[in-house]
């Protein structure tokens, strides 16, 4: 097997080049024969994806899938910003 | 008083549709534009930014947006440029647009920006030609805003629309290590030589809300993964009275 930093990198370039997944931001972790991907993602297609890239791009390693379905929240008050532009003009 | 809503950092893919029109619709009411920073689409593909051309169908204000890094993934940008426009969206790119809203005017101006880093830890124009090139890109886009913010320097309220930061303050929460692919404060130097009433980026899904450029303009990273909500509202108003800024402490450039 690899060293665990080269199977870190091989699957985070494989998250970010898969076209159903396309992220560069999934927390990846190796322990033994175990990856762990976690984080925040921005939907559940793209959640189960994940699990299959990091799978493919680690032959041999279990992949546990913790990443978290991205939750809206609703919307704030607007922040108001007054003169701000120091006079800059 | 002038309603902006901002979202970025909207990674649409070919299967979201509908995710987030149901929210947006709302803003017809409550805003006088809506403003986009960046990765609107997950690869850069036409498809994707179909995608997004449709959830954008609900809204009849202005909409203006710049492109971010997964916008040009797949050598499309051109093309999803021209979806965009095609739906009614402004597409800057080192450009400006202006707006007026009840008497006022609003000057927005528009870059994706790059990456570089910051003041005291930042690439230099200097060794290979793939170095300079990199470097060189920002610098560029930083002479592009800044002839863009020049052409809207009368306006009554200017805001500058990008993707990456001119600021390392709202990136705390990132790794450090990855601050120079981050944003760049040569769009910073920019915005507080020209001045602006706001700043909006995305990028930074693990950064922080609320900065200043060193210059004092508030500076807000609207990245969607970050801020877990389909939009934020400001509101630009000379009249209203001044806040105390609550957000990280001014970081220091020496």
């Amino acid at each position: 097997m690899k060293e665990k930093p080269y199977v870190v990198s091989h699957v985070r370039a494989a998250l970010a080049a898969a076209p159903e997944v396309g992220s560069l931001d999934i927390v990846v972790d190796v322990t033994g024969d175990t990856i762990y991907l976690s984080g925040v993602i921005d939907c559940e297609s793209k959640r189960a994806a994940a699990g299959h890239v990091a799978g493919r791009a680690a032959p041999g390693l279990r992949v546990v899938n913790d990443l978290k379905v991205l939750q809206l929240t609703p919307v704030e008050p607007a922040e108001v910003l007054n003169d701000t532009s120091g006079g800059n003009r | 008083m002038i309603r902006v809503a901002a979202i970025a950092d909207i990674h649409c893919l070919e299967s979201s549709c509908g995710r987030l029109a149901p929210s947006w619709g709302e803003l017809n009411e409550s805003a006088d534009l809506f403003l986009l920073g960046g990765d609107l689409t997950t690869m850069g593909t036409v498809a994707e930014a179909r995608v997004l051309a449709a959830e954008l169908a609900v809204l009849t204000i202005p909409i203006v947006a710049v492109l971010g890094n997964h916008d040009y993934h797949a050598g499309e940008d051109a093309a999803v440029c021209a979806v965009l426009e095609d739906a009614g969206v402004k597409v800057l790119e080192g450009a400006a647009c202006k707006f007026e809203f009840k008497g006022e005017s609003l000057g927005i101006a528009g870059t994706k920006g790059f990456g570089g880093g910051f003041a005291g830890a930042c690439g230099t124009d200097f060794g290979e030609p793939e170095m300079k090139n990199y470097v060189r890109h920002s610098h560029k886009l930083a002479a592009d805003l800044r002839q863009a913010l020049t052409q809207v320097r009368d306006a009554d309220y200017r805001v500058v629309l990008m993707h990456y930061s001119p600021i390392d303050m709202t990136l705390r929460g990132e790794p450090l290590p990855i601050y120079p692919f981050m944003g760049s404060y040569l769009f910073a130097e920019v915005i507080d030589e020209l001045g602006a009433d706001l700043v909006l980026h995305g990028h930074a899904h693990h950064g922080s809300e609320k900065g200043l450029t060193p210059g004092g303009i508030p500076v807000r990273n609207v990245a969607l993964p970050l801020v877990r909500h389909p939009y934020l509202l400001f509101h630009l108003d000379h009249a209203a009275p001044s806040l105390p800024f609550h957000g990280a402490e001014q970081p220091s450039y020496e």
